[in-house]
């Protein structure tokens, strides 16, 4: 299923990663695609500016975050949560 | 009564000897002489070195009316700004989105440099290589768009990058990293006299043997609202004009761009350097750099035969 909120996550990361939106599957971590670090606060930038929404999310710790960026399906599925508790 | 610096470091310069057999031997009391061999400009005046000095032949005033954003709140509205600058001529998106304008002057003004001085960094004269650079302010625009998202215009959220871009160090860390200097890399700050002493570091750690190549200049670029406004606090600019030494002189005019040097101990006898594998031009410009530094002499790419990986060796780090 790709609904809007998914397709415009895709495109954020197809354009930080340099890839086709076609490429952002479901199964790709971050590693997958390329996206080191810093681009992956890059990305969360761009999200959080995308929805208006605030992403619990510690460079620090990223695997003790509350936002799981295991891989790109767990990135969208929170995103969608997100942006739920935003609409309320 | 000592001797003025620039005759004392000639001086220096012809009690070292030339290079012999590959290894280069110090000079009376362990100093080389110091050679600049390459210069790279963004100014007011032009883009390059040699636009700049033509401007200079030309009696050409780089100073106009400043274009930028909520200039009409300014009292003073005049500045030696750099025009026609695009970015995306010389950088990526990506690129652009980590450069304050501070640093996309010094990288270009940088690579002029390193291209006139037909140096390559790759191995062994990488880690021989540093840079220091000058500025006052460092990423003055940074701070004055993400002041102005969070102060005026009440956002909650700045770009990751904000803090890379604006510290003063960034020029100096992306030249250092663009050109594979893996020596030392860092930036001085004294106001108005930043560079000065960072070329006065970049020279001792070259005349010393600390280093062999150094990058060495600075840059500025705090013609933005904020920043001109700081300094009409000052009470200290002329609204009209730029007039040293002159009895009508009514304050000073900001200007904005990057200068750097290339500063090299000079390794190999000119005679051999004729010699060397290299399809780079000789350089056309420099030959009034020098003087006060010592002879114009140019050292040999020690890698033009050998390039290793560009990782450094562990036991080049252990050293």
């Amino acid at each position: 299923m790709t609904d809007d909120i998914t397709t415009r996550i895709r495109a954020i990361i197809a354009e930080q990663a340099m890839l086709d939106p076609d490429q952002i599957t479901d199964q790709a971590t971050p590693a997958d695609l390329g996206i080191d670090s810093l681009c992956l606060v890059e990305s969360i930038f761009a999200i959080e500016e995308e929805f208006d929404i605030s992403i619990p999310f510690n460079a620090n710790e990223p695997e003790k975050s509350e936002f799981d960026i295991s891989n790109m399906g767990t990135i969208i599925a929170a995103v969608h949560r997100l942006a739920a508790d935003k609409a309320g | 009564m000592s001797k003025p610096l620039d005759e004392a470091l000639i001086d220096a310069g012809r009690a070292a000897p030339a290079i012999q057999g590959g290894r280069d031997l110090a000079g009376r009391g362990g100093l080389r002489r110091v050679v600049i061999t390459g210069a790279g400009t963004i100014n007011a005046l032009g883009h390059d070195v040699a636009s700049t000095m033509q401007a200079f032949r030309d009696g050409r005033c780089g100073i106009t009316q400043l274009e930028f954003r909520d200039v009409d709140r300014l009292s003073i509205q005049i500045g030696a700004q750099v025009h026609d600058w695009t970015p995306e001529t010389y950088f990526n998106r990506q690129q652009i989105l980590l450069y304050d304008k501070f640093t996309q002057f010094t990288l270009l003004a940088a690579k002029q440099a390193v291209e006139q001085a037909g140096l390559h960094f790759q191995g062994a004269l990488g880690l021989r290589s540093g840079v220091v650079l000058g500025t006052a302010g460092g990423g003055l625009n940074t701070w004055d768009e993400n002041y102005r998202a969070v102060y005026e215009e009440g956002k909650n959220r700045v770009h990751p990058f904000v803090v890379p871009k604006l510290m003063n160090n960034a020029a100096a860390s992306h030249v250092s990293m663009e050109f594979g200097l893996r020596g030392p890399a860092f930036t001085v700050a004294t106001a108005c006299a930043s560079s000065n002493h960072a070329m006065g570091l970049a020279f001792q750690m070259v005349r010393s043997g600390a280093a062999d190549v150094m990058l060495s200049g600075g840059s500025e670029a705090m013609l933005c609202f904020g920043g001109v406004k700081a300094w009409e606090g000052l009470r200290v600019m002329s609204p009209d004009g730029c007039r040293p030494f002159d009895a009508r002189r009514n304050g000073m005019v900001m200007g904005e761009g990057a200068a750097v040097f290339v500063l090299e101990a000079p390794l190999v006898p000119i005679a051999e350097q004729d010699n060397r594998i290299t399809n780079t031009p000789m350089p056309a410009a420099p030959r009034s750099w020098p003087r006060s530094w010592g002879s114009p002499c140019r050292l040999m790419r020690r890698t033009s035969s050998c390039r290793p990986p560009r990782g450094p060796s562990a036991r080049s780090l252990a050293r």
